[in-house]
């Protein structure tokens, strides 16, 4: 009887109890002081374990780790489709601000940060003249060369039915950056942002690719070398992916 | 404690999804949280940090026996603990022959050196318990898991956890010095 009772407190404290259930134990905790002062014990107990501990939560994860996380290659659509697990286990969304915290190195979060901003602010068409345009292009990618020593090969998105708009270089203090901007015929626009990284990576493991949607914005960036890569667009997650494995295939 | 490092560079890692790969990111900080609550008040973050990589490791390595519908962090969980009780088990096995060795009189192993620490009467209690109820109170105490969840990590049946979870409980409000009557009706 006695653990039976202690059982219900345990559940009541845990959440444990259907609607119904809860209530009648409310009102019993109510009328009887000692066991009120059994659950408050026990909701102190895990008030103390989170004010402990909660701070692990917010802490970098350790280099090592992430190293470890960082180092399993990336599944293709195919291999995911022969371990069976692509299938079963569909690209789900990730919110950008905790992957931010868990995942992210710094520079990500920058390089994030800066393709939505550009994006956002040509979206909003209150862009100043771009400055190369269609024909143009090439030359914005010589002269990208000239001033970083990094050859560009813009990608052509003909297939997926999106045209280059224009493409610019973007200020940037400890490196060069830039993007170019495609539109397809329905008018939606894609952001490819380049930012070259021009201090040694180090220790730090390559960025592998990732993909990651919010608010119908969607997100892939990757590293290619001494280059870090994102695609910025409003469209799915899964159709944005497709655009972007092509491209770095 | 500690394992010996791995060298990651030389890992054969599965192919995993961006998905998969961004769940397991995000579920590190619930097992740092957990294994740093779990690991005895003075064995540093490195060994809570060791028994995390250990688990992110073998998870990596056996991706393929994640079920599609299962939850990550939980599966996670599953491994860290069966990491952490083989190392309890090998721990106490050493205790043991270190004991056999100094009843023949052979030369003491020095203790760890004893670290001044400011711990809270909490932190200090959960040292005392059972490392089976400890378990228990901190999965639904500080990670907040469901009953059948926990069970699921420690693959136990769900009214071995209430009875570890309810001992526990009692144990530490005893340690604490909570007054009131035991007396229940």
């Amino acid at each position: 009887m006695r653990n039976i009772h202690i059982d219900l407190l345990q559940d009541y404290v845990d959440d444990e109890l259907g609607a119904r259930e809860r209530l009648k134990l409310a009102k019993h905790l109510g009328a009887n002081a000692q066991d009120r002062a059994r659950v408050e014990a026990y909701q102190a107990q895990r008030d103390e374990l989170l004010r402990l501990y909660n701070d692990k939560l917010h802490e970098a994860i350790p280099g090592s780790i992430q190293e470890l996380i960082d180092l399993a290659p990336v599944a293709t659509q195919s291999s995911q489709d022969v371990e069976g697990r692509g299938s079963s286990l569909p690209a789900r969304q990730h919110n950008l601000h905790e992957s931010d915290s868990h995942a992210m190195n710094e520079l990500v979060g920058t390089l994030i940060t800066q393709a939505v901003q550009s994006y956002n602010y040509y979206a909003g068409e209150r862009g100043q003249p771009p400055l190369f345009e269609g024909e143009r292009l090439q030359e914005f990618c010589d002269w990208f060369e000239c001033q970083t020593s990094v050859r560009l090969v813009t990608p052509r998105l003909d297939e997926f039915g999106f045209s280059v708009l224009h493409a610019r270089l973007l200020p940037w203090a400890p490196g060069a950056a830039g993007q170019v901007l495609y539109r397809d015929a329905t008018g939606r626009l894609l952001a490819t942002y380049f930012h070259v990284f021009h201090r040694s990576p180090g220790s730090k493991a390559p960025v592998q690719p990732v993909c990651t949607e919010q608010d119908r914005l969607s997100i892939y960036y990757w590293q290619y070398q001494a280059v870090y890569y994102a695609m910025v667009a409003s469209m799915s997650q899964r159709e944005l992916m497709r655009i972007a494995q092509a491209i770095t295939h | 404690m500690s394992t010996n490092p791995t060298d990651i560079g030389s890992m054969d890692l599965p192919a995993i999804s961006n998905g998969l790969r961004a769940d397991i990111a995000a579920a590190v900080p619930h097992l740092r949280r957990y294994a740093h609550a779990l690991l005895p008040i003075g064995g540093g973050a490195l060994e809570a940090d060791d028994l995390v990589q250990s688990a992110v490791e073998r998870a990596l390595l056996r991706i393929e026996t994640l079920r599609p519908e299962s939850n990550v962090r939980v599966w996670m969980l599953a491994i860290l603990h069966n990491i952490y009780v083989d190392r309890v088990r090998r721990q106490r096995r050493e205790r043991e022959a270190l004991g056999r060795l100094s009843d023949t009189g052979a030369k003491s192993v020095p203790a760890r050196a004893i670290v001044s620490l400011q711990v809270s009467e909490l932190s200090a209690a959960l040292t005392k318990l059972p490392w089976e109820q400890k378990e228990v109170v901190l999965l639904i105490g500080l990670e907040g898991l469901p009953y059948v969840e926990a069970a699921e990590v420690l693959g136990i049946p769900v009214g071995t956890v209430r009875s570890r979870l309810s001992r526990g409980r009692e144990a530490l409000r005893t340690m604490l010095g909570s007054e009131g009557d035991r007396e229940v009706r």
